[in-house]
């Protein structure tokens, strides 16, 4: 991509969203928006489980029901089977 | 075994296959009270013999050979009163009462607005009882996991060709789909991945950094997704986002050691009340992020398992990877 074309793709680019943004009403979003350099390492990390929360995805889940079995046999414990197939909403494994 | 369908299982089970528990909310306590009450013969490590057996293809897709695969949260946030971004609290919703039948009314009256399109008194009588239910539920306050797979060639086509530092370049077309498609999943923190359609959005690229050693990309763009069931466009529900981010590329390794984005914006308009989800509507604009991070070497079985979305009930394996 020539310089020229790198900034026309820019312009077009900012042209887009601005419309986007200001058909949208997110105008007050954009007021409140972060800027990358100074705010997005806090942002990503408010995203992501904080230490009170998920804490079954902690647990070394297996995902195979044969291995889990030879385990539980060979260890002398029972299996707790979390099985989803729709609606998984927080659960362990993500939606499965 | 045969294992229910949407909304899943909690069973417990012995190595020999006797059901212990099988109740959704209290399946460990019983099941722990249930084999306590085995003979210690049945019990005690190696009783059960289980012999070879061959692992059973569970017919799910598989990561792409040499592929990478990048790890989403998705987590409804909200406001406080200087209008920082916060964790969504239970009062963010609408209604906001602990007595179940005050909730439901409040939460009627504030759905009409959002969907004035839906029949109220159809609406209560066949899911009338959900809200209450839905509301103390703390996942809906959590964030929901979920997975992202790109190809080898797909993330290869990553690395600019040109190495001039401040260069802007776009992301390859079909990862920049997948993700507004797929993963900007605007109903991922209720549950059931349903069909999105991307409205308007743009992703690019630009070199922050080219060493001998390492490649620093900074990622910027935005996107505009709908869901793609309801038909009234003034009242389908939205996600308009802009997307950050930093990807860091181990040159002489030959790999991504950073894949950090977010997606962050604002959700509106209602749930599609044939779902049931209504429950989760949130009156007005409610701040929404997706995160986005590199699954690494260190990845544990579930997360080199399980594919995007799940079960990939509302997409092929071939449609995500695909052209549209």
């Amino acid at each position: 991509m020539t310089e020229d074309m790198r900034l026309n793709r820019l312009r077009n680019t900012d042209a887009t969203m601005v419309a986007s943004f200001l058909l949208g009403g997110l105008l007050g979003f954009l007021h409140s928006a972060p800027t990358v350099a100074s705010d997005f390492d806090t942002l990503h990390r408010m995203v992501l489980p904080q230490d009170n929360e998920l804490k079954w995805v902690s647990i070394p889940w297996l995902t195979s029901i044969t291995q889990a079995r030879h385990r539980a046999a060979v260890e002398g414990k029972p299996l707790f089977v979390f099985a989803d197939t729709g609606a998984g909403f927080a659960d362990a494994l993500g939606l499965c | 075994m045969k294992f229910s369908g949407a909304g899943g299982d909690r069973v417990s089970i012995t190595a020999d296959g006797k059901v212990l528990a099988t109740n959704f909310q209290t399946c460990v306590r019983v099941a722990l009270k249930a084999w306590n009450a085995l003979p210690e013969a049945q019990r005690k490590p190696g009783a059960v013999k289980l012999g070879q057996r061959k692992e059973v293809d569970d017919g799910l897709p598989k990561p792409p050979p040499g592929g990478l695969v990048v790890k989403n949260h998705l987590r409804a946030l909200g406001r406080d009163d200087q209008g920082r971004l916060r964790h969504a609290e239970r009062q963010d919703w609408l209604g906001d009462s602990d007595d179940p039948d005050e909730q439901r009314r409040h939460l009627m009256a504030g759905y009409k607005q959002v969907r004035p399109d839906i029949d109220m008194k159809v609406l209560e009588k066949k899911y009338g009882n959900m809200p209450h239910w839905f509301r103390v539920s703390r996942r809906i306050y959590q964030p929901h996991p979920d997975f992202m797979w790109m190809t080898e060639a797909e993330w290869k086509s990553l690395i600019p060709v040109n190495l001039r530092v401040g260069e802007t370049y776009p992301f390859p077309d079909n990862i920049t789909r997948r993700i507004f498609q797929f993963h900007l999943d605007l109903n991922r923190t209720i549950g059931d991945p349903i069909t999105q359609k991307i409205m308007a959005g743009e992703l690019w690229l630009k070199v922050v950094k080219a060493s001998p050693d390492q490649l620093q990309l900074q990622v910027e763009g935005f996107a505009r997704i709908r869901d793609g069931h309801i038909r009234n466009e003034d009242l389908t529900r939205k996600f308009e986002a802009r997307l950050y981010g930093y990807l860091e590329y181990d040159r002489k390794k030959g790999e991504f050691t950073r894949f950090d984005v977010l997606a962050l914006g604002e959700t509106y308009g209602g749930f599609e009340a044939g779902l049931g989800h209504f429950g989760y509507t949130r009156p007005g604009r409610s701040p929404y992020g997706i995160s986005f991070e590199l699954v690494g070497n260190d990845a544990s079985p579930v997360e080199r398992h399980i594919p995007p979305r799940g079960s990939g009930a509302t997409y092929t394996y071939e449609g995500y990877f695909g052209k549209p």
